[in-house]
């Protein structure tokens, strides 16, 4: 498969070649303790490096700077990248259909995939911060808001038809924050959020929610202003994450392989 | 925690029919543990305990993605300001802007009576309050706070 397109497909259940493979890339990452591990990744995001982009503006422009999603795109493809350093088989990570699996994946939640403790269930932060140490697994309290539920598919269908730019940001950031709220614990904090593994097929939800909206609308539908906006700490701007192609990825319901097979003469 | 903000009652003079309507709250303080509020429009309900997600006066919601505590040192978590030739980023904590679409339910609220209150209703994860009495650096602080509001309709 190498130097094909990858393609993230919907999560899936734990004894699936996809979520083994998943699983298992994830689980060399989370297993080794250097730079490119994914304590340190998640770090990029809330504590202890906090570059996560949600609500803050450029001191360059007056324009409002909505580069949730192109921050987060680029933040997914840095993990990508790590996942595929660590794998012999092509990883694409797997979005989770809040819309459709009202509730957390059973990959996300089962205490064993391939026979093993589950990578994707929870993870052991290891953060040493100035008011303490957080040395514990990330915790989950989904349901537990009485007035937030998944979002729906017409909420979903909502976001997508908007064609402002503007406005779909906001809406889809909306949706992405009901989504957070709802998971609970870890997921509903920003400085925690990114140590829960969730939180990637989350987040993999979202980019594909403004990949579908890209298709509707124009790729390069967005503010000129915006496009030199450089996502820290990745060496991308938001022009370079316009098209998930350029980032060797798409988003699609499945990937059937046809084993080749000898001609046949006919004639 | 369950928090009810009534916002002071308006007359609106809606000059033009209109195809959508938001409601739009700036300078949200998110320095605070995730919740969701939810928007009520002309909400006569005196018990809250009756009010939720589906009742009939519930115009919408929103979710707030919190930053629950400091993790930093002294002043790690005080918004800065810019200083000359400073082109970095504004601080993470920079108060946030939602917007609440409201269309179907502000014209509803408006065809029964011509003035408009707004209720919102505010509630975080069952027991975190709790959990964070000792840790939350924001203890005894509203869940949900904002700068200013402003309904906005477009024709």
């Amino acid at each position: 498969m190498t130097g094909s397109m990858r393609y993230r497909l919907r999560v899936s259940v734990p004894t699936s070649d996809q979520m083994i493979k998943f699983a298992r890339a994830m689980r060399a990452i989370q297993d080794i303790s250097d730079n490119r591990r994914y304590n340190f990744i998640a770090g990029i995001h809330g504590a202890p490096s906090h570059y996560c982009w949600h609500h803050q503006f450029s001191r360059r422009s007056d324009v409002r700077a909505q580069v949730f999603l192109p921050w987060h795109r680029a933040y997914l493809h840095a993990l990508d990248l790590a996942l595929n350093d660590f794998s012999d088989d092509d990883i694409a990570q797997p979005w989770w259909d809040w819309t459709t699996l009202r509730d957390v994946p059973d990959s996300y939640s089962a205490t064993q995939i391939d026979g093993r403790d589950n990578p994707l269930r929870r993870f052991r932060m290891n953060l040493g911060l100035p008011n303490g140490p957080l040395r514990r697994n990330t915790r989950r309290r989904p349901g537990r808001n009485p007035f937030v539920d998944l979002p729906t598919a017409r909420e979903f269908e909502n976001a997508i038809d908007d064609d402002d730019w503007s406005s779909f940001s906001d809406k889809l950031q909306g949706l992405h924050d009901d989504v957070h709220v709802w998971v609970g614990g870890d997921m509903g904090s920003t400085t925690a959020a990114a140590y829960d593994p969730i939180f990637y097929a989350h987040h993999a939800m979202v980019d594909r929610a403004w990949y579908l909206w890209q298709l509707k609308h124009g790729i390069n539908n967005i503010p000129n202003a915006l496009l030199d906006f450089v996502l820290e700490p990745f060496a991308l701007n938001v022009r370079d994450v316009l098209d998930t192609r350029t980032l060797g990825y798409e988003y699609a319901d499945q990937v059937i392989p046809v084993e080749p097979v000898s001609p046949v003469l006919v004639a | 925690m369950i928090e009810l903000h009534k916002l002071k009652t308006l007359k609106p003079k809606i000059l033009h029919d209109f195809k959508r309507a938001d409601l739009e709250i700036y300078g949200i303080d998110h320095f605070r543990p995730s919740y969701t509020a939810l928007v009520f429009l002309n909400c006569d309900e005196k018990d809250p305990k009756k009010l939720g997600p589906d009742h009939p006066d519930c115009a919408g919601r929103f979710s707030v993605f919190g930053h629950e505590n400091c993790t930093g040192n002294e002043g790690h978590c005080s918004v800065t300001v810019p200083q000359r030739f400073d082109t970095r980023r504004s601080h993470p904590l920079t108060k946030a802007f939602k917007r609440v679409e409201i269309t179907h339910a502000l014209r509803t609220a408006l065809s029964i009576r011509k003035t408009l209150q707004i209720t919102i209703m505010v509630a975080d994860e069952e027991g975190m309050a709790k959990r964070n009495k000792k840790r939350s650096a924001e203890k005894g602080k509203a869940l949900f706070s904002c700068d200013r509001f402003q309904v906005v309709t477009f024709a």
